[in-house]
Parts: C-alpha cells; sequence; structure tokens
C-alpha cells in the first residue's frame, strides 16, 4: 500500500478549543498540497460537523471523502478561512442529508440498518449507561423524524447553530426554521415522554 | 415535559465530543487520494461510465450487503466500521457482526481486514478451522491450495493477532510485520510451517523469509546501515526496516544502534502505522543513542506513539519525562499537545 500524498498531510494537533471556532491560515501552494493542508486543519470539523447528524463511523468517513473530493474541484474559491468554514458546513450538510434521506428511502423498503446500538459511536467513552440510553433513545426519536425537522432541530440544539444561521445552512426562511425546529421539539417531547 | 427535556440534555452531554482520530484521518485521505488519482487518469466519457456503474454497484450492493451474505471481490463495512476486502479470488463469510463478536469466515483466497480497536469484543477470523483472533487492527489471511494440502497465510501489518489451530491450541501470537503460515494438512504438530519471530525483542526483528533466513547475514554493520539507508532513498520502506531491524539484533552494541533504531521507529510509525513496534523502537533509541539530540527526538517521537495507541497513561507518563528533561526542545510545543484524548 503505497504512502499517497494527502496520507502523509498529519492531522492537526487536538486544541482545547473545537475546529469549528478556529481561524487557520490560509492553503497555499500546488492544488494538491493545498488541498492536503484543507484536510488536515479541517477533517475534524467535518468528521464532527457529519457526525451530529450521521450516527455510523462509515456514513461520517463518507461524508468526509466526499466533501473533500467536492473541495478538490472549487480550491480556488476556497481562501478566506471564515467562509472555508461555512462552505464546508453547507456541503457536509447537503451531504448528510442525502444520506439520511436515502436511509428514510431504505427503511420504508424495511432495508434500514438495525438501528438498535445506534448511540455506540456516537456515545462519549465515558458516558454512563443511563446516559447511553437516553442517547439510544434521542436517536431513535430522531430517526423518525422527517429529515429536514430532524436536521433544523440538530442543528440548532447538536451543532449549536443560532436561528438565522440554520435558515441559511438549510436554504429556507428564519421562520420556516423556527417552524421547523419547534415541531422537532413537540414530536421529541411526545415521543420521549412517552417512551 | 421536563423529563422529555432533561432526556435530550442527558443524550446531548453523553455524546462524545472528538470524532476522529489518525486511523481515520489517514484512511480517508488514501481514500480521497485514490479518487483523486482515479479521475486524474480517467476521460469525462469513461468517468460518466464509470459513475454509472458505480451508484448500480452501490444500489445493487446497499440491497445485497448484509451480515450472513457471502461476498467475493469487494469491500465490506462491518458495523463498527472494520472493513474487510478480499481480492485473488477471495470469499468471505459474515457469520455474525454483533457489538458483543464479529466472527467472519475466509471461504477461499485472500482477505485484508482493518479492524477499529475493540476492548472486550472479540473479532475472530476463521480459514478451514484455523481461528485469527484480533488484538488490533490490519492483518490479512489468504487460503493458498495451490501446493496440497494447503496452507493458511497470515499476515499481520499493524497490531497483534493471536492465531489459534484447528484444534483449538494457539499457534502463534503474531506482531506487526510478523507473518506465519499453517499447513492443513493432517499432523496437527506441522501446523506451524513459517513461525514468526517470539524472541523478547520480536517487535524489534523483523521476520525475514525463509529464503533470506538461508543467505548469509550481511558482513558489517555498516553495510548494513547502508543498505538501510539506500532502500529509504529508493523508497522501499519494508527493505529499509528489514535492513535497521537487522542491524540491532545483529549488532546491538553498535554505535550506529541509537540512529538505526531511530530510523527503524519513523518508519515504524509513518509509513506502517505500527504504533507499539514504533514505540519499542523509540525506547531502545533512548536506550542507545549516541547523543542527546537522538534521544530527545525518540522521546518526542515515543509520546506520539503511545498518544496514537491511546495509551492516556502511558503517554502521559513519557511527556512528563520530555517536560521534565527538555523544558525549552525543540519538540516541547509537539509533546505538549498530545496524550488530551
Amino acid at each position: 500500500m503505497a504512502q499517497s500524498s494527502l496520507a502523509i498531510t498529519p492531522l492537526t494537533p487536538r486544541s482545547p478549543e473545537p475546529a469549528s471556532t478556529q481561524l487557520r491560515p490560509v492553503p497555499s501552494g500546488e492544488p494538491r498540497e493545498r488541498l492536503g493542508q484543507l484536510y488536515a486543519e479541517y477533517a475534524r470539523f467535518v468528521a464532527w460537523f457529519a457526525s451530529r447528524l450521521l450516527t455510523r463511523q462509515d456514513e461520517v468517513e463518507d461524508v468526509v471523502q466526499e466533501v473533500f473530493l467536492i473541495a478538490a474541484r472549487q480550491l480556488d474559491s476556497l481562501t478566506d478561512p471564515p467562509k472555508i468554514r461555512g462552505w464546508l458546513k453547507t456541503v457536509t450538510l447537503r451531504r448528510a442529508a442525502r444520506v439520511l434521506r436515502w436511509k428514510r428511502v431504505r427503511a420504508r423498503f424495511g432495508m434500514a440498518a438495525g438501528s438498535e446500538n445506534a448511540e455506540q459511536w456516537v456515545a462519549s467513552p465515558e458516558a454512563s449507561p443511563e446516559d447511553r440510553a437516553a442517547l439510544r433513545e434521542l436517536l431513535a426519536t430522531l430517526d423518525g423524524l422527517p429529515t429536514d425537522l430532524r436536521i433544523a432541530w440538530t442543528l440548532r440544539h447538536l451543532h449549536e447553530e443560532a436561528l438565522d444561521s440554520v435558515a441559511q445552512l438549510t436554504g429556507c426562511s428564519l421562520a420556516t426554521a423556527k417552524r421547523r425546529i419547534a415541531a422537532a421539539e413537540t414530536r421529541l417531547r411526545l415521543e420521549l415522554r412517552d417512551a | 415535559m421536563p423529563e422529555a427535556r432533561d432526556k435530550v440534555d442527558r443524550a446531548i452531554g453523553a455524546m462524545r465530543g472528538e470524532v476522529w482520530d489518525e486511523l481515520q484521518h489517514r484512511r480517508v485521505s488514501k481514500r480521497i487520494d485514490e479518487a483523486l488519482e482515479a479521475e486524474q487518469r480517467s476521460s469525462r466519457w469513461w468517468l460518466a461510465g464509470i459513475g454509472a456503474a458505480v451508484v448500480a454497484a452501490a444500489v445493487v450492493a446497499l440491497v445485497l450487503l448484509r451480515p450472513t451474505a457471502t461476498l467475493s471481490s469487494a469491500r465490506t463495512v462491518l458495523s463498527d466500521g472494520s472493513m474487510v476486502d478480499v481480492d485473488r479470488g477471495g470469499q468471505i463469510h459474515v457469520v455474525s457482526d454483533r457489538p458483543e463478536e464479529t466472527r467472519i469466515e475466509v471461504v477461499a483466497g485472500r482477505a485484508e481486514f482493518e479492524v477499529q480497536k475493540r476492548p472486550n469484543r472479540p473479532f475472530i477470523t476463521t480459514v478451514r478451522g484455523v481461528e485469527v483472533r484480533v488484538v488490533g487492527t490490519h492483518f490479512s489471511t489468504e487460503l493458498d491450495e495451490s501446493r496440497p494440502p494447503g496452507v493458511v497465510r497470515v499476515v499481520v501489518s499493524r497490531g497483534i493477532v493471536e492465531v489459534v489451530g484447528r484444534q483449538g491450541e494457539q499457534v502463534a501470537r503474531l506482531n506487526a510485520g510478523d507473518r506465519i503460515e499453517v499447513s492443513l494438512g493432517p499432523a496437527q504438530k506441522a501446523d506451524a510451517v513459517t513461525a514468526p519471530n517470539n524472541s523478547p525483542s520480536a517487535a524489534l526483528a523483523e521476520p525475514e523469509p525463509s529464503a533470506a533466513r538461508a543467505a548469509s547475514p550481511p558482513p558489517d554493520a555498516s553495510k548494513l546501515f547502508e543498505k538501510a539507508h539506500e532502500a529509504r532513498r529508493t523508497g522501499d520502506i519494508q527493505g529499509a526496516v528489514s535492513a535497521y531491524a537487522a542491524l540491532i539484533k545483529q549488532f546491538p552494541h553498535d554505535s550506529r544502534v541509537g540512529v538505526a533504531a531511530l530510523e527503524l521507529g519513523r518508519l515504524r510509525m509513518d509509513s506502517q502505522h505500527a504504533y507499539g513496534p514504533a514505540a519499542d523502537a523509540f525506547r531502545r533509541a533512548m536506550t542507545s543513542a549516541p547523543n542527546e539530540g537522538i534521544r530527545e527526538d525518540a522521546l518526542a517521537r515515543l509520546v506520539e506513539a503511545v498518544d496514537a495507541m491511546g495509551d492516556k497513561a502511558t503517554c502521559l507518563t513519557e511527556q512528563r519525562h520530555y517536560q521534565a528533561r527538555y523544558p525549552n526542545g525543540v519538540h516541547a510545543a509537539s509533546v505538549r499537545a498530545r496524550c488530551v484524548r
């Protein structure tokens, strides 16, 4: 297995702050080198962002791969760090939404992957059994929500995005974003209370 | 209502903050690289055709790939993210893929496994009754029936596996770089055909093919050192690893051993992602280092290796050693950033 040019780009060391709050230097150099720098700086952020929407490690890895393959074609427009983050969020969200919609379609035809232990990968290793149970219940309930509602609620509560940012990322009006979040909240309260 | 809110808060609090590790980082970067290479090689026409084929294959795969399916010439992603690639006419049967145990039977040919860390969750591969129990993380098995009665070949690229014979006896524990062939003949005592290097320094010593073992060793340490250097220069990583390991094993008191061990550790970690053997090599480099610079480099890299292994306690211990010995060292910043997960 030959070492690839991107593979030797080291993972950026962790810092106490999530990568999403940091501004990185603008990548420069040859396209492949720039993509390598971009990947080293932002892969962790993209994975984190995707992991709030998707619960399986392989799905998250696929999304990270797709996002950076798309980035490879748009490197010239990815020069401003705040815009890079925004662009990555938008693309990651779209790819993750596709996965979620596709899973719902598969579920309708009885081909959904088993949802038991769905929390296994996303749960913190330190989480207690009770915490894991709560997380499993939440994920199961989110699985039952229409994708638009799920995404709006997740952006607001798991990604902690501002309302106007939720609207911008999902491409809808502020009023629609609020309505979706509220509808998701109502469904969650009902179903989690009944559970 | 408050009960639902509490559950949501509790669930959110239980989510992990860190979802991306070095293994995933490298794996996905390799996949991106391969995809980009493929794009460059193909014309747009071909890409359109291949894209359609891939979409069709993905649709078929999504329908067909489920536990208990028998597969050939494909990549299978298991529920915990572990992956199995089969090739050379390989065929596997996923017997079970459950949180408590994964069991895969290699029916024919060769299969390569990339296994996620699974504390207390067995990942077992069987080939004609020979069991390979995974301790971690990357290895391949091959059922070779070209020479009757056939052999099961196991090669470990990273991590550790245990090989158990057909009558339940443990044949060997293999480290990264080790390989073994288990005969499928009737005489069980003949099981271990090519035994791994089980000496205490097995992690440093490179097992060599039998043909290479039969050849006379190079005459002196300087030749081995030059051979390793040349192999490295030409990109022959395995050749460089073998030469450095041979130098350390055959000339343990030579002045070059410290540098050789440091270089071996770097190759083990950066190119082969074999963190355990890399850590052993860095420890050896520290004890045999000809000067303080090499020793500092080796200690910094040791912190990096044990961090990559997820051994937080050792990582913190070695980190403290580094900070005490080299408070203003050249690697102080990178060492400080380690051991946080």
